[in-house]
């Protein structure tokens, strides 16, 4: 986790001890302290003396090699490659000037001030790269030259100019290249800009701004993306990110020329969360041919000119450049390294993996990741020409062995390994997370320890399950179920995640001693938002009633009651509530609440109450008296389960009066709720006698459209056959549309239906409507035919009946049919030669 | 065009166990119509009004697959294809398939689980998904009480077929008192279900009427308001039923059995392969024959179904599924008509149930629906002129009598029976009146709820005639105008002319239309050899060779009168 081995070297050209070299030791048996070493040479190999200071903590490390490096200044020595880089920048050679003024920004010694300010005087092609590299330097004597540029038209001095003006803190000049970025947006954007505070991000405005980003003109959107992410701040900085992040084509014209200026202001100012967006983004698109040509001016000259965007060339360029800016990173600013690399791993998705072909695997052609990733893995052959990573031979799938790093700059990621935290909480890519896990648990096992609540909470959520594991076993060791953290519970419970809030349910049931004795608690959890917290909540509450005081009982009812007689402020927040008052304090609350109150719950208030109230309602007999039958069967037929219970109940109390009025329980057979129809039925069968209601009755059970009630009409009418009109009782099934009832009447006429033509005649409409029924009911069918046949061949009326209805039927396609009727119309005109019949027309 | 519906009632049926209570309201925005009665034979209204409602919310239109499901489990097979990618060790794969199928004995415990809920919500969306239907696309049925009988219309919910039930009042048992006029009913799913229950042995109250059964419950509201987008095309949907039921149809009667023959059979076969059509092949003096393609299965319809044409035909017709609709009253039907177009166009059923007529009208195949397809049958019929006065005469005629006639009106209105079928022919164009193909009378129904007014006569008559303002009917002017009709040859005929021609169309060539026309210069048949007749016939109406063509032979039928 400390920086170890040699941190810095300087240099002198003259003296006898022209070399320096600081570096950092640990203490052995004095964890967390260390000294520093200072070596001295005349020149690489010569040793001339050592110096040892400490020892000191870990923390005010960087404080004594700063001061080391002064003392040494002011012997004269410079640090490593700044002389030889000032040297440089009188170079005849313009590329050479702009590489030395950039190298003398990354080292970062302040003596290179005055001579890069000196080169800026003379205004060479340079001048942009001089002007970045003062603003890394952070000398506040280049803030007028910074102005300048920044106020510049052309957009790699401007940009040069403004990034330099915030990375030295000019305030007054921030504030001057924020107005002129705020003019160049174009006139909606600005509006919108203006009506939001940029200072702070907020969801809603953001996505008002991408609104208005949309209906943008193409040659403007990326331009005012740009002016946007000069201004910085949260709001724009995550509204550029969120853009790139959506928009694969940024390698279109007028966009690509501004999303490449995003990303040299992202490395200036050491953002990765951005860098990253745009380096995958590159990564992904050079995979197949992506330039096109197209008229553009030129920021140069300000010429139209046709030019190639996004060539092959610029994607290996900006590849490259990405990759040497976080070398340079690892070389000059090692903490910073593992931060951006993190957020490159972590920007890259499962979805970027290319399907393997011959020798390439799913990410030989993603130069980043290789490079940060897999530099040092021996099974791989790295391709400097076109970027790509390939496997050495077909063993190279064998896995690599224990402790084998693949990673670039090892050391970096030992010296700051935070941003492995970033990696476990964030990255999709499972090879990612293997790698950040792999390093967590053999070099620091302690890091979870540092890891936020968000991040744990990310980590439940990670793709590979050891992280999770991880996150898992770092969230018991933070949780005590007698001392429990109720602000990570906070931060799980209100989590967007179903799995993570899951996870809360999970604490909050083995730290449920702590709360099921506290009512503020309790009302908390039971009535939070997410329904399986309610549940539990709700259970866990229950099952430790029991055991709960008199007085804490009574109180917790007194609180519950309140709750469910006022208005419920979201659909289901009442739900737990409504469960305790109804399975544990049924008890405290029938002796709290009269009647009239429960009527009041029931008539007013929400489900949950109605739930409530009729639960309890049920357990008062004198509600009977005072609501009366008519009032009761209205609740039997309620929306709501427990009130319909609580009606069933009093309804069965009251059978008496049911005896005398069973008209009154005819209505509950056809209710639309399945328990209510049941419940009249279970009364109807047993203590009140459905055939008092007669013919009409057990009809009127039949008619309805519902298939209980119809088989409970048929079940009635069978038993109570004997006792009913069989015609009547027949000749009204008959009239029924239901196929159902249909086949039970003509079960019944064929076995019941009285002799005669009389009769017969009076169902001639019916019979004709089975037979012609085009859904098809063979048995039924030929139940009818032979019937009639049957009773056609009684007498010389009933043959005419039958041969009327079966002479139209004869004429089916249906071949069994067919063959059916025929036969019982021939014995029929065999019979009765006299009664006209189709047969004629048939033959 | 938004349409308003009111209703101060609910429509509801309460049955009792020895009464029923019909009560049907109207919307309250439309005129003032009421009707009640007694009736004395509920099951035929209850089997009629079923197929009506059949018809309301059948739809044979062509859907695709609902392919969501299945494009969610293709993601999510890619989906572990590529995080499988990474691992490539026997032993990682070993551990993923453990715990795949450990997730998946997981998933189905709760699927189990939520097995009630999933249930519920399917039936809560299903209930949303009803009301809201009825609420906001169902279009109420148009009522009309007429002097003779009432009739409801409407369209199927693909708008491919038109029902209209005829119910004399000799169904009524009593008729306590009625107001004509024509209004919407609140219709429902579960007044559908409502309907089921009506029953001879129950005395059946039948009211129509503005508040319907205001039998609120408790807590809850009767009033009912509908705002219905009413596509302009559903109008004009009416129009082409009304110029489809005045052409000259072939006519066929059939016997029940027959369409329980039909209906039975399209029950038992669906064909996956065209050819789909219902070829009817008539024979002159010899029974219809319907063959069912592409089996090619013929049913020989019943002794009345004797073709007395002129000459044998075959007439195709798709969209046979349709005819479905009619199986409920097939037990209850004493004969079914069948008007035939032609190959291609509409079919019209009208099955009498004594009682009651039911009439269904179906577009020439499902997807040339009556409101919206291309069909322009409009064009076929010929109008004459007639003034602003002669058709408020006929108006005024035709509302105080309610129904008449083409002879029976032009005795009252006094213009003579051209002009009076003329000046008809414009009131059923703009929705004033209809024609009723089963009792063959014009019967006053007022589509719109605005009275018909002077101004809108004017606007009638200015407006130009179907037949000149479509595409084909101005090129058809400009045709004749330009000289380039030639009759080369015609024929008069027991029903009007046969005739012959060279046209000389817009494209400088020349075709050669043939068309069959009544007296009044009504279209009965034609053909061209331009592509456009080559390709669909008549079923997107005439082209414009053969409109103008009949410019020809009636301003040549002008000049001989003069």
């Amino acid at each position: 986790m400390s920086v170890r081995g040699t941190v810095m070297r300087m240099f002198r050209p003259t003296g006898p001890e022209r070399l320096v070299a600081i570096s950092v030791e640990p203490l052995g048996g004095s964890p967390g302290r260390v000294s520093l070493k200072v070596q001295r040479f005349f020149r690489r190999g010569k040793l001339t003396g050592t110096e040892a200071y400490g020892p000191f903590a870990e923390a005010e490390l960087t404080g004594r090699i700063a001061d080391l490096a002064d003392d040494l200044a002011a012997e004269g020595f410079t640090r490593a490659g700044v002389r030889a880089m000032l040297d440089r920048l009188n170079s005849p050679s313009a590329r050479k000037r702009a590489l030395s003024a950039l190298r003398l920004g990354w080292i970062g010694d302040r003596v290179a001030v005055d001579p890069l300010l000196d080169r800026a005087a003379l205004e060479g092609t340079e001048l942009s790269c001089v002007v970045e590299s003062l603003g890394r330097l952070g000398d506040p004597t280049a803030a007028p030259l910074a102005r300048a540029e920044a106020a510049r038209k052309l957009l790699s001095r401007r940009r040069a100019g403004a990034e330099a003006v915030r990375a030295l803190g000019d305030a007054a000049g921030m504030a001057e290249v924020t107005q002129r970025a705020v003019e160049r947006l174009p006139q909606a954007m600005r509006d919108a800009w203006k009506a939001v505070d940029g200072s702070a991000f907020d969801e809603d405005a953001l996505t008002d701004l991408e609104a208005v980003f949309a209906l943008l003109d193409v040659k403007e959107q990326f331009l005012s993306l740009d002016s946007l992410y000069e201004i910085g701040g949260p709001l724009a900085v995550a509204l550029v990110r969120r853009v790139l992040s959506v928009h694969a084509d940024i390698h279109r014209p007028h966009r690509w020329r501004y999303t490449k200026s995003i990303l040299r202001r992202s490395t200036l100012r050491d953002d990765g969360e951005t860098f990253a967006v745009i380096a995958r983004r590159v990564e992904l698109l050079s995979r197949k041919p992506a330039s096109t040509v197209a008229v553009v001016k030129s920021g140069l000259d300000g010429q139209s000119r046709q030019t190639r965007v996004f060539s092959t060339y610029t994607q290996r360029h900006v590849r490259k450049t990405a990759w040497r800016y976080l070398e340079r990173l690892a070389r000059y600013r090692p903490a910073k390294y593992t931060e951006v690399a993190a957020a490159v791993l972590a920007a890259f998705r499962p979805e970027d993996r290319e399907l393997p072909r011959g020798s390439s695997d799913e990410w030989s052609r993603v130069y980043l990741y290789n490079r940060i990733l897999r530099r040092f893995d021996g099974r791989l052959l790295f391709n400097p020409k076109n970027l790509t990573t390939t496997l050495r031979s077909a063993k190279s799938t064998i896995p690599l062995g224990p402790g084998v790093r693949t990673e670039s700059f090892p050391s970096v990621w030992d010296s700051h390994p935070r941003p492995l935290l970033t990696l476990l909480a964030s990255a999709r890519v499972i090879e990612v997370q293997q790698f950040a896990h792999r390093s967590v648990t053999a070099r620091h096992p302690e890091l979870p320890r540092l890891a936020t609540a968000k991040e744990l909470v990310d980590m439940l959520t990670a793709v590979y399950p050891d992280t999770v594991e991880l996150a898992l076993q770092e969230l018991d060791r933070r949780f005590d179920p007698l001392n429990p953290d109720w602000a990570l519970l906070d931060v799980l419970m209100s989590d967007e995640r179903e799995v993570i809030r899951e996870h809360a349910v999970a604490l909050l049931t083995r730290c449920s001693d702590q709360w099921t004795h506290d009512i503020e608690r309790i009302v908390r959890f039971v009535g939070a938002p997410d329904a399986l917290l309610r549940s539990t909540a709700a259970s866990l509450v229950l099952a430790a009633l029991p055991t709960a005081d008199a007085w804490f009982r009574r109180e917790l009812a007194e609180r519950v009651l309140g709750i469910l007689q006022g208005p419920e402020p979201a659909e289901g927040a009442h739900d737990g509530f409504a469960r305790i008052a109804r399975d544990g304090l049924s008890e405290e609350l029938n002796a709290i609440l009269g009647l009239d109150e429960i009527l009041a719950m029931i008539d007013k208030g929400s489900t949950a109450a109605k739930v409530a109230g009729g639960s309890l309602l049920g357990s008062r007999p004198e509600a009977v008296e005072l609501l009366g039958t008519e009032r009761i069967l209205a609740m039997a037929m309620s929306d709501i389960a427990a009130v319909r219970q609580s009606a069933h109940a009093l309804l069965g109390a009251s059978v008496a009066r049911l005896k005398a009025d069973p008209s009154m329980l005819f209505a509950l057979t056809d209710c639309e709720w399945k328990d209510t129809r049941h419940f009249a039925f279970e009364l109807l069968r047993g203590p009140v006698d459905v055939a008092a209601l007669g013919l009409d009755g057990i009809v009127g059970l039949c008619d309805s459209n519902r298939e209980d009630v119809q088989s409970f009409g048929r079940e009635m009418a069978l038993k109570h056959f004997d006792s009913l009109d069989s015609a009547e009782l027949l000749q009204r099934l008959a009239e029924h549309p239901s196929p159902v009832i249909r086949r039970f009447a003509v079960d019944l006429a064929v076995a019941h239906l009285k002799e005669g033509f009389v009769a017969l005649s009076r169902l001639e409409a019916f019979f004709r409507r089975a037979l012609l029924d085009v859904l098809p009911d063979r048995r039924e069918k030929r139940l009818v035919v032979e019937f009639l046949r049957d009773r056609g061949l009684r007498d010389e009326r009933q043959a005419e009946v039958a041969s009327r209805v079966l002479g139209e039927f004869v004429r089916t396609r249906g071949k069994a049919d067919f063959e059916l009727a025929l036969d019982a119309l021939v014995r029929l005109k065999l019979e009765y030669p006299q009664v006209e019949s189709m047969l004629g027309a048939v033959a | 065009m938004i349409v308003e519906f009111k209703y101060a009632g609910q429509s509801r049926i309460v049955s009792g166990l020895r009464d029923t209570h019909v009560g049907l309201a109207t919307n309250s925005v439309r005129d003032p119509a009421f009707f009640r009665g007694t009736m004395g034979s509920p099951t035929l209204f209850r089997e009629a009004m079923a197929s009506l409602y059949s018809v309301v919310v059948s739809d044979y239109k062509f859907h695709p697959r609902d392919r969501l499901a299945f494009k969610a489990w293709l993601d999510e097979q890619d989906r572990k294809f590529l995080a499988n990618l990474g691992n490539r060790t026997e032993q990682a794969k070993l551990r993923i398939e453990s715990l795949e199928s450990r997730r998946a004995v997981l998933d189905q415990r709760r699927i189990d689980r939520l097995k009630p809920f999933y249930r519920a919500r399917a039936e809560f969306f299903e209930w949303v998904y009803t009301h809201q239907y009825e609420l906001k696309y169902l279009l109420d049925p148009v009522i009309t009480v007429h002097p003779d009988e009432l009739s409801f219309e409407a369209f199927s919910k693909d708008e491919s077929s038109y029902a209209r039930v005829g119910v004399k009042y000799d169904l009524f048992e009593k008729i306590d008192e009625f107001a004509c006029g024509t209004t919407n009913i609140d219709f429902s799913s579960t007044l559908h279900g409502e309907l089921d229950r009506m029953r001879s042995y129950r005395r059946t109250r039948f009211d129509i009427d503005p508040s319907g059964l205001a039998m609120a419950m408790e807590g809850g509201s009767s009033h009912k308001e509908k705002k219905i987008d009413l596509p302009e095309s559903w109008v004009k949907g009416f129009l082409q039923v009304q110029s489809t039921m005045t052409l000259g149809l072939t006519r066929l009667r059939i016997e029940p059995v027959d369409l329980y023959n039909l209906c039975r059979f399209l029950k038992r076969h669906k064909a996956r392969t065209s050819p789909r059509a219902m070829r009817w092949e008539l024979v002159p003096g010899k029974r219809a024959r319907v063959v069912f393609e592409p089996w090619e299965t013929a049913i020989e319809m019943g002794a009345s179904a004797v073709y007395d044409g002129p000459k044998p035909l075959t007439i195709r017709t798709w969209g046979r599924d349709r005819l479905s609709t009619l199986a409920r009253i097939i037990p209850t039907a004493q004969r079914i008509d069948v008007f035939l177009a032609g190959t291609g166009l509409p079919t019209i059923w009208l099955v009498d149930l004594g009682e009651i007529t039911f009439t269904l009208a179906l577009s020439g195949w499902t997807d040339n629906d009556w409101t919206s397809g291309a069909g322009r049958f409009d064009l076929l019929s010929r109008r004459m002129d007639a003034s602003p006065l002669e058709l408020t005469a006929t108006w005024d005629a035709l509302k105080a009598q309610r129904r008449g006639t083409e002879s029976g009106l032009s005795l009252v209105t006094g213009l003579g029976v051209e002009k009076t079928r003329s000046a008809l022919s414009y009131l059923c164009q703009v929705g004033r009146a209809m024609y009723d193909l089963g009792g063959g009378v014009y019967r006053q129904r007022e589509l719109f709820p605005e009275p018909f007014t002077v101004k809108e006569a004017i606007a009638a008559v200015v407006a130009p005639a179907p037949s000149e303002a479509s595409p084909a009917g101005q090129k058809a002017q400009t045709i004749f105008g330009s000289g380039g009709v030639l009759i080369t040859a015609r024929r008069p005929v027991s029903n009007g002319y046969k005739l012959s021609g060279s046209v000389k169309g817009v494209d400088g060539y020349r075709y050669r239309p043939m068309l069959g026309v009544d007296a009044a210069g009504r279209i009965l048949e034609a053909t061209c050899t331009c592509a456009w007749s080559q390709k669909h016939g008549l079923t997107q109406g005439p082209c414009e060779h053969v409109l103008a063509l009949r410019l020809g032979h009636m301003h040549r039928l002008e000049a001989e009168g003069a």
